[in-house]
């Protein structure tokens, strides 16, 4: 029953990714000359005939739709126009700087998020609770391109402790990786919260209570592993806002990644760039929500029954 | 709550309630005085948003204490900042109001019509929402913009495609709970067009669920918005956003900090302001979803 789960989980997959595929060729198709968008403008003739041989344009759309899908499979993406250099080499450069970014902001919103969330649950309607919540909602509001420009003025421009941008040591990385973790730090610390409390009102607390488990036990044995459940669910859901923070955010402080190089290449409308980094982009989307699925499945067994229930 | 509580946490409850009470005022006086200035601005400042003054670049604002002929300051190219503010204030709110009207209409509508048809039109849009909720929707809005190039009109669909998905869930969730209702019944009973049935009976009845989305949504398309303008890839001169405001200051923030943190300010006061009252209004309209805690 857990293969018919996973199943079921890796169609959906399959169908957003072949979704994205196909919405990618059509708005290609239907706007420009892929011929014009994914070859440099200075190619000779000899390969723009070369290259539409290989994608078929001579060919009926549905051939062309064919060979587009088996052209993605073995990796032929075409060429960045800006320098010519195949689309994999251009972005796969830039992939661990985003990496850095992301995984850097994602440890720091979990490791300020989660105990903020738990500490407020814990004080619930006390100073402490409300300041917590203040500074989620306030992480959550601040436009954060808003955020990382505060942050410049204070800390490079009056205080001048960091650089302002740019990629290199440990202090490039410090405001970025707090602009892009505030937000998913305060949604982490609202969600913990909530799940906490709902958590601590259940019956089992009680009884652990009443078997004499000191308060800390409680907590962390009882309490956190079942409040854990629904914030894994909210950490998947903030993969996508995590990706869209890293696209403004990376441009702020000119961080050289994905996000930054998206933005560039829609400016200069190159086109092979962004078809790769929308795919990527949705592939990692995808495989992240699938994780998660996986993730909660283990965690918390009614999960899988309550899928197999439904498949069956 | 059938017990009394010790006075001490009567009181306290009592206080968390007047502390949300004065937070919600809050709210509701900075978004009256965003929409003062977008509204009534002009008559604050003697200048134009256009006109330029070549000779008095990058003044400071008088407001912040600085001796200087402008309130808000001045830009690179001498233009009022506050004149630039109404203007932009102007933009980005209509913007974004239109992009939640179409965002609104097209999901109510697919909502519908995935309710009434039922079979594969239902399965094809609920497919959809799902892929629109299941990715980021700022790589949508990237890709149309590279492919098709940026314009006004484009730009503004963009931002109507942004949330439909949220109401073509509602509408339809709500039209197949309430196809089984003895007033539906009824009214189809009495020989109403399926089509007077869902816009005279099933859209009053789910209003306020879809005010509560119209006001969660507008902020968030707001933020999409500016977020877009100040990437440089949404409202190009001669128009201006609060979003564009502050990227045309970004390079300038050594200089003169007020381009980028005025309008970012605007931003920041205007979406918390909303958001803060459709949390109200969620909680006024819609008992059916809990409050967060």
């Amino acid at each position: 029953m857990n293969t018919r789960f996973l199943a079921l989980k890796l169609l959906r997959m399959l169908v957003t990714i072949w979704f994205v595929v196909t919405f990618v060729f059509v708005v290609l198709r239907a706007t420009t000359d892929p011929v014009e968008a994914l070859l440099p403008p200075d190619a000779t003739p000899d390969e723009i005939a070369q290259w539409s041989e290989i994608w078929g344009l001579d060919q009926p759309i549905i051939v062309q739709y064919g060979r587009y899908i088996a052209s993605l499979t073995v990796g032929d993406l075409g060429f960045s126009y800006r320098d010519g250099r195949p689309v994999t080499v251009v972005v796969g450069q830039r992939i661990p700087a985003t990496l850095i970014l992301g995984g850097t902001a994602l440890a720091l919103a979990i490791f300020i998020g989660v105990p903020f969330g738990i500490i407020a649950a814990l004080r619930r309607n006390r100073l402490s609770d409300r300041l917590i919540m203040a500074f989620s909602v306030f992480g959550f509001a601040i436009p954060n391109f808003f955020f990382g420009i505060l942050l410049i003025l204070l800390f490079s421009l009056y205080l001048r402790w960091l650089p302002s941008s740019g990629y290199g040591g440990l202090d490039h990385l410090v405001m970025p990786a707090a602009t892009l973790g505030l937000a998913t730090a305060g949604a982490l610390a609202r969600f913990t919260r909530s799940s906490m409390l709902e958590t601590l009102s259940k019956p089992f607390m009680e009884t652990a209570a009443a078997k004499g488990a000191g308060p800390f036990r409680r907590v962390m044995r009882h309490a956190v592993p079942n409040a854990a459940i629904p914030v894994v669910t909210i950490l998947g859901l903030n993969i996508g806002a995590l990706i869209s923070g890293s696209i403004v955010t990376e441009t702020v402080f000119a961080w050289p990644g994905v996000g930054r190089l998206l933005i560039s290449s829609v400016e200069a409308r190159d086109l092979a760039v962004v078809q790769f980094l929308v795919l990527l982009i949705a592939l990692t989307m995808v495989v992240a929500n699938l994780l998660v699925d996986i993730l909660y499945s283990v965690l918390d067994p009614r999960i899988r029954v309550a899928g197999a229930a439904k498949a069956g | 709550m059938a017990q009394s509580l010790p006075t001490n946490e009567r009181r306290r409850r009592l206080g968390v309630l007047s502390a949300n009470r004065v937070v919600l005022v809050f709210a509701w006086a900075i978004l009256g005085c965003v929409l003062f200035l977008g509204v009534f601005g002009y008559w604050l400042t003697p200048y134009a948003p256009t006109e330029q003054n070549l000779l008095d670049r990058l003044a400071p604002p008088a407001l912040f204490g600085f001796d200087s002929a402008y309130l808000l300051g001045s830009d690179r190219l001498g233009r009022d900042i506050l004149a630039r503010l109404v203007f932009a204030t102007r933009i980005s709110l209509a913007i974004a109001l239109a992009g939640t009207v179409i965002g609104a209409i097209i999901g109510t509508l697919l909502g519908f019509i995935a309710a009434y048809f039922r079979g594969l039109i239902e399965e094809a849009i609920m497919t959809l929402v799902d892929i629109q909720a299941s990715l980021p929707f700022i790589i949508i809005a990237l890709t149309l913009l590279a492919f098709v190039g940026n314009s006004l009109t484009l730009f503004i669909i963009i931002m109507g495609i942004y949330g439909w998905e949220r109401y073509a869930r509602l509408a339809r969730g709500a039209v197949l709970s309430a196809q089984s209702q003895p007033y539906a019944r009824a009214v189809r009973a009495l020989g109403a067009s399926p089509w007077r049935l869902y816009t005279r009976h099933l859209l009053p009845n789910i209003a306020g669920v879809l005010i509560v989305q119209f006001t969660l949504n507008y902020p968030e398309i707001v933020l999409l918005e500016t977020a877009l303008s100040f990437l440089g890839l949404g409202i190009q001169p001669p128009l201006t956003s609060l979003g564009q405001m502050m990227g045309d200051g970004r390079d300038l923030l050594i200089n003169a900090w007020w381009l980028s943190v005025i309008p970012g300010t605007l931003i920041f006061a205007t979406t918390l302001s909303i958001s803060i009252i459709g949390d109200w209004l969620r909680d006024r309209l819609d008992p059916t979803i809990a409050r967060g805690e």
